[in-house]
């Protein structure tokens, strides 16, 4: 295939507010380096910004990796046939395909991304990336454990979570076009490369040998962490500045009562950015300090779908429209499912 | 020739390849990461070092913003260096719930391994030098005890100045999950001790109340200054 260097880069309209809020992020982090080194709250920062970071950062790797592998072996075609041809299976199918695609919250973002080039429609690229956290086993495991081995709280976790998905999946194909929920990126024909100058052939070629397409893939993941590696920086800069700053005890002050305590603690699954496998033991070290588990499993169940990271790794894949719309459903899907387990008293 | 093959992805890799051996070299990452979670490290380093291979086989062209994104990039390098040696102390205290009981994996339960024998032992008013874990993991042993811990020292507690504590972090993932367990204990006026001084407190520990919390208090401490025993010493992994 021929190579295409005028591709749009994935922000093919990335604004100048966009550019200078960047700019002005790298200053700011710059000039507080380079002012505040010896101070303890410097220090903590640093920590806890250099420790999500390195957490996230090998999962993010993965998955433009893994981005760059479906990029080049998986065809359209081949990915269609994945999924059921109607809309509700294809959703319902995708909300699960995480426990085939084990991969965490910082991992899916670009996976999901190179699945939209590749024509996944966007009910099923929606269910996958708020699904495929959840019923990662991995994430499933570790709930276990944190829990006791509480197969109920486990099992509770996962189908809330998918429940939820296949909702604003279902939603989303319903409300929004990808036109309006996607950015131009997705609309590329042919090689469906997204990337800022790109000069590669890509590996659907039949004609390629498999090192040079290996290679390919490699390399297309390479520029896709390049290209959106960024957002997971920022985010984590805000959550650890988050971590540093505000102190927990004032959630606990504000978790009065069963409907509070499922806010508070949905606003700290947002404001924390842990990793989907690490999520749970937080959530359970809330336990001996009264938090209901409704409130518990909104932590839980909120994490891997929506956090500042996450909202920022958004930004290289949706609209601003499509992002406020996934986050006010979600946020208000959780709500709602948890005040519901609650009234029932199911928890 | 072999310019025209540097690119900003592949600069970005070649430092980030170079954190990480610094990270791997003496285990510096579980100043960040519990040990378990070394191999993702290895991982990170791994997917740097192929994909610096494939840029390097397969120059991708320029695009837009390659400056700001690469420096972005580039950023948490900063950070990892001025954090240093240092860990979580006490300022990360101020902004965390002390947890009494850690529930975690098969020590859920704070009377998990309660041998009741043990409890009414004749032996009680002796001093046991245990760890903060085992303490909070196992409480119900020691309730009433005379115990010796190890741990840093906060000379005081956000809204209480007359309490100070003796704490360590519990490590699940990574820092950013860290909770303080710890022991209370009544501000001591004639000593000469600072923040993150690592000390040995000894004495009987009971249950109290504070803000309606469950805390581990000491009673009429003995308090030493000793060596903080290793780097990360201030991290309990589990």
């Amino acid at each position: 295939m021929a190579a295409k260097p005028s591709l749009p880069p994935a922000r093919s309209k990335i604004s100048d507010t966009g550019r200078y809020l960047q700019m002005f992020f790298l200053a700011a982090a710059i000039l507080m380096a380079a002012f505040h080194v010896r101070s303890d709250v410097f220090i903590t920062f640093s920590v806890i910004f250099s420790a999500i970071v390195l957490e996230a950062f090998p999962f993010m790797l993965i998955g433009t990796l893994l981005g760059g592998f479906v990029e080049v072996f998986l065809s359209r075609d081949q990915l269609l046939r994945i999924l059921p041809k109607e809309k509700k299976q294809a959703v319902a199918v995708a909300a699960f395909m995480g426990i085939i695609f084990p991969v965490c919250e910082c991992a899916i973002v670009p996976v999901v991304r190179k699945f939209i080039q590749k024509g996944m429609p966007l009910g099923s690229a929606v269910a996958f990336l708020l699904g495929g956290p959840i019923v990662n086993p991995l994430v499933f495991s570790s709930t276990l454990v944190a829990y006791s081995f509480a197969w109920d709280v486990a099992f509770l976790r996962v189908f809330i979570g998918v429940v939820i998905a296949m909702s604003i999946g279902l939603l989303t194909d319903a409300c929004l076009s990808k036109k309006q929920a996607l950015l131009p990126f997705s609309e590329q024909t042919g090689c469906g490369c997204g990337h800022a100058g790109c000069t590669h052939t890509h590996g659907i070629d039949p004609h390629r040998s498999l090192g040079k397409k290996i290679m390919a893939a490699l390399s297309h993941g390479a520029v896709d962490f390049y290209d959106i590696g960024r957002f997971l920086i920022i985010g984590a800069f805000i959550a650890a500045a988050l971590q540093t700053l505000v102190p927990r005890q004032a959630f606990m002050a504000i978790a009065q009562g069963p409907f509070a305590a499922i806010t508070a603690m949905m606003a700290l699954a947002v404001a924390l950015n842990l990793c989907s496998e690490a999520d749970a033991f937080i959530a359970a070290s809330f336990q001996p300090m009264g938090m209901p588990l409704s409130a518990q499993m909104a932590f839980m169940v909120l994490g891997p779908m929506l956090d500042i990271k996450l909202i920022l790794m958004y930004l290289a894949v949706f609209t601003r429209r499509m992002i406020f719309f996934l986050a006010f459903q979600v946020c208000l899907s959780v709500f709602l499912a948890m005040a519901f387990l609650e009234m029932a008293q199911w928890l | 020739m072999a310019v025209k093959r540097i690119s900003g992805p592949l600069v970005v890799m070649v430092f980030w390849i170079g954190a990480l051996a610094w990270l791997v070299h003496d285990d510096q990452y579980q100043l960040f990461l519990a040990p378990r979670f070394g191999f993702l490290i290895y991982i990170s380093l791994g997917a740097c070092a192929v994909f610096c291979i494939s840029l390097l086989a397969e120059p991708p062209g320029s695009g837009k913003d390659q400056l700001i994104k690469g420096m972005i990039l580039l950023l948490p390098i900063v950070f990892m260096g001025a954090a240093g040696d240092n860990t979580l102390g006490s300022f990360a205290l101020s902004k965390r719930p002390v947890a009494t009981m850690v529930q975690k994996g098969s020590d859920t339960s704070p009377a998990q391994g309660l041998d009741v024998k043990t409890a009414r032992d004749p032996d009680k008013d002796k001093t046991q030098e245990i760890s903060i874990a085992r303490l909070v993991r196992n409480w119900d042993r020691y309730n009433g005890r005379q115990i010796r811990v190890e741990g840093l020292f906060s000379k005081t507690i956000e809204g209480h100045d007359h309490l100070a504590a003796v704490f360590r972090y519990f490590i699940t993932c990574c820092v950013a999950d860290a909770m303080p367990v710890g022991v209370f204990l009544v501000s001591p006026a004639d000593i000469d001790l600072a923040d993150n001084d690592w000390v040995r407190i000894t004495g009987r520990v009971i249950m109290k109340q504070l803000d309606g919390y469950d805390i581990i208090f000491m009673e009429t401490p003995e308090i030493e200054k000793t060596e903080q025993p290793a780097k990360n010493a201030a991290y309990i992994y589990d």
